[in-house]
């Protein structure tokens, strides 16, 4: 091969690897010379430059930003453990924290709790401090309230159970009164029917059809997950504080609506809510209740998703396995999976 | 000011940069948004090492390559090269950049919106579709009316002019030209 067949073998890979995201095999990567591999690197230097000049960049590094922001409000704890930590080892004699840490965290939580009364940035502010707290590894139980369209206006009810971003238990009661089960430890996915094996994935490509056998279609069974999408991809406007109930405390409330651009990252097919809403605690950032709006699609019938939190507590690890639930059942791997 | 507000302008006036850096090396739009976050924020709990004496981003830079090295350990086959030697030319790359003219990233660029300039025009409406539009080279193929083969090869043929032309403004401006 010559260095000009070289070279164009080399922008084909750059091209495959850039434009199809195909992953980069060892054998392959093994198999460059050190003036291919500089060249590859240049490539994908110059795509990420490239990309940099998009208008989805531009308001991706906004939003980057704005997380940044306000995530140093609880970067300021890690950072006094971690002086405290080291001046500890160091020099025990002297105090763990000093005086100027300490003004420099009281300032930045006072300067990030102005910001966060302030115009443009509350309401990305909020939808940020909401993922923060739905990444704290608490069991959170929400009810599910699945209005559908179609000809049939029953609505299913549900529980989702979540902690932190890895684990989640969804719990619906069928029209028999068979229980469906869907849920992951953060290392596989499991699928419980009514009777029958225990379903097993290690990945999660399997739930959309899980969740159609169970006659229900969420977007998402993380809370998490989705409050990452609307920070991402979607338009946030601040409502005015709102009780839920009569009586009850006021709860910091925005809306979310569906931004153009492409979903990256949405699975094909499953067309992200048009609208989210959102009402959470205005002091935790804890998530109180989510109403999904979808589209409209002739596959889907649901057409507007609630969940309302129920309760917080911490369970044990087993919840979020299928053998609690069924432990004399066998299980199998879901096919092709 | 404050050490949050210094910090602050500091975040901002770099954002762009370690972005690109993130996104030559992690093709995940959500991995690129987390590793941009935890670069910041433990640049900001190390801030008290930071020798002021020296650019920020370099050391900005050197924080992100340890977390994509940690990142890309646990995602092996990801499609990019990222390992250490990748991340040291990439560094290398962005520390070009920052000595073209211009006081922001958005200035800077000016040298690689030249260079798209003077791309044949079929060229420029292809990349459009990919990175303006960010359309699939197979959704690119449909508006253009083109087939998907040809598609892909004026963006590997587009890149490679591009990157051509950049290494030769850098190397101008390294000879002073």
């Amino acid at each position: 091969m010559n260095a000009d067949d070289s070279l164009h073998s080399l922008d084909d890979l750059a091209g495959r690897v850039l434009d199809e995201q195909a992953p980069l095999e060892t054998a392959a990567m093994a198999a460059l010379s050190a003036d291919e591999r500089r060249r590859l690197v240049d490539l994908q230097w110059i795509d990420a430059l490239l990309a940099h000049g998009s208008s989805a960049e531009a308001a991706a590094v906004e939003r980057s930003v704005a997380a940044v922001l306000a995530g140093l409000a609880g970067a300021a704890k890690p950072r006094e453990a971690v002086i405290r930590g080291e001046r500890a080892a160091r020099r025990r004699w002297l105090p763990a924290v000093s005086l100027s840490s300490l003004a420099a965290a009281a300032l930045v939580t006072l300067a990030i709790g102005v910001w966060w009364q302030r115009g443009s940035q509350q309401a990305m502010a909020m939808v940020e401090r909401s993922y923060q707290a739905a990444l704290a590894p608490l069991d959170r139980t929400y009810d599910v309230t699945v209005e559908r369209t179609g000809g049939s206006m029953r609505s299913l009810k549900s529980t989702l159970t979540v902690r932190g971003g890895d684990k989640f238990l969804f719990e619906q009661r069928g029209p028999l009164g068979g229980v469906y089960r869907l849920g992951t430890d953060g290392h596989g996915y499991w699928f419980i029917p009514p009777t029958g094996s225990i379903v097993r994935a290690e990945t999660d490509a399997f739930l959309p059809a899980w969740m159609r056998r169970a006659s229900t279609d969420l977007p998402t069974l993380q809370v998490s997950t989705l409050l990452a999408r609307m920070r991402d991809y979607y338009q946030l406007q601040r409502l005015p504080d709102e009780a839920l109930a009569p009586g009850s405390r006021e709860l910091s409330h925005l809306r979310a609506n569906w931004s153009a651009g492409r979903p990256l990252g949405w699975k094909p097919g499953r067309l992200p809510p048009e609208q989210v809403e959102l009402w959470a605690d205005p002091v935790s950032g804890v998530v109180e209740q989510l109403v999904l709006t979808l589209p409209t699609d002739e596959r889907r019938r649901a057409r507007r998703v609630t969940l309302r939190l129920a309760e917080e507590k911490n369970l044990d690890e087993s919840a979020y396995r299928a053998e609690t639930y069924a432990p004399d059942r066998e299980s199998v791997m879901a096919p092709g999976a | 000011m404050d050490a949050k507000g210094v910090f602050e302008i500091l975040v901002r006036e770099h954002a762009g940069m370690l972005r690109v850096y993130l996104r030559s090396a992690v093709h995940d739009a959500a991995a690129v948004d987390d590793l941009f976050q935890e670069t910041m924020l433990t640049a900001w709990r190390l801030i008290d090492r930071f020798d002021s004496s020296r650019p920020f981003g370099p050391w900005l830079r050197g924080i992100a390559g340890k977390l994509v090295l940690a990142w890309r350990r646990q995602h092996a086959t990801a499609p990019r090269l990222c390992d250490a030697a990748a991340l040291e030319q990439l560094d290398a790359r962005l520390s070009d950049v920052q000595r073209l003219p211009g006081d922001t990233l958005d200035e800077k660029l000016d040298a690689l919106r030249r260079c798209v300039a003077a791309l044949p025009d079929h060229y420029q409406a292809t990349l459009d579709g990919r990175f303006r539009d960010q359309l699939s080279a197979l959704e690119i193929a449909a508006r253009l009316q083109l087939n998907l083969e040809t598609v892909k090869k004026r963006l590997q043929r587009a890149r490679a002019l591009l990157l051509d032309c950049m290494l030769g403004k850098l190397a101008a401006l390294e000879g002073g030209v």
